[in-house]
């Protein structure tokens, strides 16, 4: 019986406990699909509490972006709402970027000081991604005005838009936005060095750079957002394989679990009570939260326990009450 | 010097020329050992022979084993993506779009 609940990992040369991983996986991919963003932010750092070495849990996260980008851009988005030209320069420097955060994490597990250090960012990235969206809520049930119901901005000047006239300036004719080379290029690269190193897509960063600082319409960000995490999924797949940092077998099982947590999030979210979601999201991000911070401390079954414990009451209520009222 | 042997071993990726530089700079051996960890597969206690082979492939060309798991994820990533749209609009009977 035991023995039917482990599962060997040759690649990783690890034993997990898979009923775990699926469950994580799982939760992770609800939360994905109710917010449209990739769930890899709770999957890595989730992975390495449950024993996976941390450049595997990396390596093997960034496998499941690919799949599922490229279908979702094919599904919701035509090709024309996509602005090549701001891809290709964002990809300019992302490429570059992720090749950088893929060597500091082999450089890192070589001095063995990748745990520490990637560990505290998994809890500075999720802390950041708490206080964003507790923002977000606050600022949305406070009636601003600059915010609609789905929690973006309008921007505030329809038409073209000019950020930082730094020589090569571009004109982005699809997104109507005037910009700096230099700025769009940092921008990707900075993502893409944050998605290289911790294994996560970088939608939730691209989307407010993409809103927020360049001023693109929504749905335009979304699409290329989709494209660009296809591209840079796939780059970072590629490079964390040939290094043998991927666990194929590990891979191949969970794509399937988030697709469907991903395809039940989605259905949900049409249903479910914005307030709902939202105090979902935050509860299942703090629960994600302190099991990285009692992993770093030293407390790994602690780890594991509030990484279960939030896994399943984010699953039960979402799945069964969806905010307060019965399934049915 | 320890912080240069990193950023040169960052940099060139290459252990010869950052033990090199270390040694032309400093004249002694680092505490840190920085020699490349070498990942194996072993094969021997692997039953099914598709998992035989591509631990094969991990051990001797990792090159190939990478194309694969970039076709074997895309492909597969879409494959389920589209089975499980599927059963949930079948199961949920709700509007996904």
């Amino acid at each position: 019986m035991h023995d039917l609940l482990l599962l060997h990992l040759p690649f990783a040369g690890i034993e997990i406990f898979w009923p775990a991983v699926a469950l994580l996986c799982f939760c992770a991919g609800l939360v994905a699909g109710f917010f449209g963003i990739s769930g890899s932010w709770i999957i890595a750092p989730g992975l390495y509490i449950l024993g996976f070495p941390l450049p595997f849990a990396i390596g093997t996260n960034m496998t499941q972006l690919t799949g599922r980008s490229l279908f979702s851009l094919y599904k919701y988005f035509r090709f024309s709402d996509v602005d090549f030209k701001l891809g290709a320069t964002m990809l300019l420097g992302g490429i570059p970027g992720i090749e950088i955060g893929v060597r500091a994490v082999l450089l890192l597990e070589r001095s063995g000081l990748a745990e520490e250090i990637i560990g505290w960012s998994y809890a500075g990235l999720l802390a950041a991604i708490i206080w964003l969206a507790y923002f977000d809520a606050h600022r949305v049930a406070s009636d601003d005005p600059a915010a609609d119901r789905s929690g973006f901005y309008k921007s505030s000047k329809p038409g073209w838009r000019l950020c930082f006239r730094l020589f090569p300036v571009l004109s982005f004719r699809q997104s109507r936005v005037i910009c700096s080379f230099w700025v769009v290029l940092a921008a990707g690269m900075l993502i893409g060095f944050i998605s290289g190193l911790l294994g996560v897509g970088g939608s939730l960063a691209r989307m407010c750079i993409l809103v927020y600082l360049l001023g693109c319409s929504t749905r335009n960000a979304f699409a290329l957002d989709l494209l660009l995490a296809f591209l840079t999924g796939l780059y970072a797949t590629g490079a964390y394989a040939f290094r043998g940092r991927v666990d194929l077998l590990a891979a191949l099982l969970i794509i399937p679990i988030i697709s469907l947590g991903i395809s039940m999030g989605a259905a949900i979210t049409n249903i479910a009570r914005q307030e709902a979601k939202k105090a979902a999201f935050l509860f299942f991000a703090l629960g994600v939260l302190v099991s990285v911070i009692s992993m770093q401390l030293g407390y790994t079954l602690w780890a594991g326990i509030f990484l279960g414990l939030s896994c399943f009451i984010c699953m039960v209520y979402l799945c069964f009450f969806k905010g307060g009222r019965m399934a049915g | 010097m320890f912080g240069l042997h990193l950023i040169a071993d960052f940099v060139f990726n290459f252990r010869g020329l950052s033990w090199g530089s270390h040694w032309r700079i400093s004249g002694q051996i680092p505490e840190t050992s920085f020699s490349r960890l070498v990942m194996v597969v072993d094969t021997r206690a692997l039953d099914s022979w598709l998992l035989h082979y591509f631990a094969d492939l991990y051990n001797s060309n990792l090159l190939l084993f990478a194309v694969w798991t970039l076709v074997l994820t895309v492909v597969w990533g879409v494959f389920t993506s589209f089975a499980a749209d599927r059963v949930v609009r079948a199961v949920v009977r709700c509007p996904i779009d």
